[in-house]
């Protein structure tokens, strides 16, 4: 993946933007601004996406608390219901930069719950007492033998 | 535990007294034909042989006796419209106060077709006004990375077709230990415990909501019903194979499944699916064990659905067949090849059972379930066993000439004795019970058929009825030959791999045809030979078996034909009433597999992961709720990113092994970047 290095840092934000559903022209727009309100002058390449990963794994978090998973996982779960709440229309980086209550609870409306929370319970295996062709001959043995 | 009590509303005398009339009719029916039978043998074949003779004659007697009986007392209770007693029936309007989970568990299935089905059911269901109580949890074992790309694109889209009243749940197991059962007790170890009931689908189930809603309301107004099974009937066929199977399953099925319900009745058995179960009556009895031994008898039970059934029972549980309970469908494999394939795998879950079935505390009407489970594979080996002994006896007499005086001196010769009318008229007898059946199915059938051109839809059912008949009597022998060599594979300690079933309606080309079937070809003819040259008076006798032998290879391919199948219908052959009235949610289902169909076209795979963002996002977001990450090697995932840096930045055509896919569907990094990667190159 060395391609990413050879980007400029804008271009990056750019395309990451693009994977939220931002067309090409608004996502170079808005690229220079998200950065540098995010403070994330200093990262290039491969730190961007995951400074970027961060910021949006700590907003999943905090709006949807029962979710688990990686960084990334948690990430993915929050941009699903930016993609689906169609963001980039509506808020655009907005969605990075601040709390919005509408915007909030219209993301916790869009998300996808993949599983309920587990409430574990207790399958033990169960005994299946399959005769031992020895003792089942024996038993029969037995019962002759008694007999006499 | 209330083990084997009275646990519902009903005499035991009265049960007991209906077990005794079937059981009681088979055994005394199986008694006077093997007297008959021993009486007519030919006095001259050595003593050995005779035995042998009535012992398999005894064996298939019963099994077709049982069936025979089985059915007379099915058919006299669909004649009086019986319900099956001791169940509480409620009102449809009943409010349910639990919650239900309906669980599909998929294993490389086509998704196209569940998530149809599924929405059918949900939006079936919504009509019921009680769709808040049910979920549905796809319980996915797909080890195919393609289908799991499918799987999630198509969870997603059919998501913005649920009704809002009814979650659709989606996970899928990294690790698919002890496959379909493993992945049921993965869910009921999870989630097991929000739920009250969950009714068990597979790929192909479709329920109607009325039946779904009347299975939960069932379920909460009797609480010692640990399963309630509604019968499946066959849709959707399309190839000839399929459709004589679906009109035989619609015709006989009735008077089977009243049959069984009417000496079963709280001691039925689970099919393994299309039925509920209570949750806490199930995660306290049916966590399997792994049988001592090596496979095919040892190891993990295969066929999972009797053993469960019996532990239900076993923990004082009742378990229910309702053929009540209509509006319960599922698809039959296309072709007689397929067939057989499902029949290898079922055929070795029963053998399995041998073990089970002599293990300490079942209650017996369960250990009847196994050997009926085992006696279905079993009678073919039984059969074909019959036939040759038969022909060795018929070969001995052209060979051997009777000998009229022994060494010992005597007055008179010693006549050889055969009594050719007591066989034939055994082997009528015989006949009758396998025919007779179907034309009490056809009765009742007539009887409940609705709507205009009444006389029309009696002609066609009985034509229908006949060309069954004929066709199932050519496919009997070679489904003998396949049954007798997996009984013979399975002896000999031979295992089978877990694939899933063919669904979709490929037809059986010549080549495969003839890989399958040149052995039956071979005998047939070589039996046929031996019939003409030694033994002609068995010519005709003969001739159903060694005809359906010497044409497999053409039945075969013919059967699977989509279009001869169309023809059939056309022309007014095996035809079910659904297909004039179809159900509601089969239409749904069907409308439902048009609206998935553009989210289908696109051909998922690992490079709609790397440019898709929902399907990324959706596939990132998954793989928290996918449990612990398979075994795959560093080698794998780097020749998979070589292959993908080639793909994205070259656009040469990836071609992954799926070791390498699934490799690369785990690496979060590397899909993240890619899809960032696929963006700026898109400049």
């Amino acid at each position: 993946m060395v391609a990413l290095t050879i980007q400029s840092a804008d271009d990056i934000v750019g395309a990451y933007l693009q994977t939220f559903g931002f067309s090409k022209t608004k996502a170079k727009e808005q690229a220079p601004v998200l950065r540098k309100q995010l403070k994330l002058d200093d990262a290039i390449g491969d730190n961007l996406v995951l400074h970027l990963n961060k910021h949006l794994a700590k907003k999943a978090s905090d709006l949807f608390p029962d979710i688990k998973g990686t960084e990334e996982e948690r990430a993915a779960f929050i941009k699903m219901a930016y993609l689906r709440a169609n963001g980039s229309e509506l808020w655009g980086i907005d969605f990075w930069l601040g709390k919005n209550k509408t915007m909030e609870d219209i993301l916790i409306q869009k998300a996808l719950i993949a599983i309920p929370s587990p409430c574990i319970g207790l399958m033990k295996p169960q005994p299946i007492e399959v005769p031992h062709a020895s003792s089942f001959f024996m038993r029969i043995r037995q019962l002759f033998e008694r007999k006499k | 535990m209330k083990q084997f009590n009275n646990i519902y509303n009903m005499n035991m005398k009265h049960i007991w007294i209906r077990r005794l009339s079937v059981f009681g009719l088979m055994f005394l029916s199986t008694f006077f034909a093997s007297i008959k039978w021993m009486i007519s043998l030919p006095t001259d074949a050595s003593l050995w042989l005779r035995v042998l003779m009535i012992s398999l004659f005894i064996l298939t007697f019963a099994w077709i006796s049982l069936f025979f009986w089985s059915s007379v007392f099915g058919f006299i209770e669909l004649l009086r419209r019986r319900k099956v007693p001791g169940i509480k029936w409620v009102s449809s309007q009943t409010a349910l106060k639990h919650k239900i989970a309906l669980l599909m568990p998929i294993y490389n299935e086509n998704p196209e077709s569940v998530f149809a089905n599924l929405l059918a059911m949900a939006h079936d269901l919504e009509k019921t006004g009680q769709s808040s109580s049910f979920d549905i949890f796809v319980l996915s074992d797909t080890t195919k990375a393609d289908v799991w790309i499918a799987e999630e694109a198509l969870w997603m889209e059919a998501q913005k077709h649920m009704p809002d009243s009814i979650h659709l749940y989606y996970r899928r197991r990294a690790r698919n230990i002890a496959r379909k059962s493993g992945n049921i007790e993965d869910f009921c170890i999870k989630w097991g415990a929000l739920y009250e009931s969950m009714l068990v689908l597979d790929a192909d189930s479709l329920m109607s909501g009325t039946t779904i809603l009347t299975m939960a309301q069932l379920m909460e107004a009797n609480t010692q019903a640990g399963i309630i099974q509604a019968p499946p009937m066959m849709v959707n066929s399309k190839t000839l194979f399929s459709r004589i199977q679906q009109f035989a399953g619609k015709i006989y099925g009735p008077i089977v499944s009243a049959g069984l319900a009417y000496w079963q009745v709280g001691d039925s058995n689970y099919w393994g699916h299309n039925a509920i179960i209570r949750v806490k009556a199930f995660m306290e009895c049916c966590g399997l064990p792994i049988l001592p031994g090596k496979a095919p008898f040892g190891g993990m039970i295969l066929s999972h659905d009797f053993v469960e059934a019996a532990l239900i029972r076993r923990g004082g549980w009742s378990a229910w067949l309702l053929p009540e309970l209509k509006g319960s469908f599922e698809e039959c494999p296309p072709t007689l090849i397929d067939y057989a394939i499902r029949d290898r795998r079922w055929c070795q879950g029963n053998m399995q059972h041998m073990k089970i079935l002599i293990s300490k505390k079942l209650h017996p009407i369960s250990r009847v379930h196994f050997t009926i489970g085992i006696m279905s594979y079993l009678a073919s080996p039984i059969w074909l066993c019959f036939l040759i002994v038969g022909l060795i006896i018929a070969l001995g007499r052209e060979f051997f000439p009777p000998v009229y005086f022994s060494d010992v001196r005597t007055l008179f010769p010693m006549w050889p004795i055969f009594d050719k009318i007591g066989t034939i008229s055994l082997l009528f007898l015989s006949l009758f019970m396998l025919v007779f059946p179907k034309f009490l199915g056809l009765f009742i059938a007539i009887r409940d058929e609705q709507g205009k051109h009444k006389i029309q839809k009696t002609v066609d059912l009985a034509k229908s009825v006949v060309a069954e008949i004929v066709l199932s009597a050519l496919i009997a022998p070679i489904m003998m030959m396949f049954q007798s060599r997996f009984v013979f594979e399975i002896f000999t300690g031979h295992t089978v791999a877990w694939n899933t079933q063919q669904r979709d309606n490929l037809q059986t080309d010549l080549q495969t045809a003839v890989r399958c079937h040149w052995v039956h070809t071979v005998l047939g003819i070589l039996t046929l030979l031996i019939v003409v040259l030694y033994v002609r008076p068995l010519f005709w006798w003969m001739l159903p078996i060694t005809m359906g032998l010497i044409l497999s290879i053409p039945i075969s391919v013919i059967t699977s034909k989509t279009d001869i199948g169309i023809w059939a219908k056309k022309q007014r052959f095996f035809i079910i009433p659904e297909e004039i009235h179809i159900p509601d949610v089969i239409k749904k289902a069907r409308r439902y597999v048009q609206i998935l169909e553009p989210a289908t076209k696109k051909n998922y795979g690992v490079d709609s992961v790397v440019t898709n963002n929902e399907l990324n996002a959706v596939h990132l977001m998954l793989l928290s709720v996918n449990g612990p990450k398979p075994d795959t090697t560093f080698e794998q995932l780097q020749n998979a990113q070589m292959k993908l840096e080639n793909y994205l930045n070259y656009h040469v055509p990836m071609q992954m092994t799926n070791e390498e896919k699934i490799a690369l569907l785990y690496d979060e990094e590397i899909l993240i970047k890619s899809l960032i990667i696929s963006k700026i190159n898109a400049h």
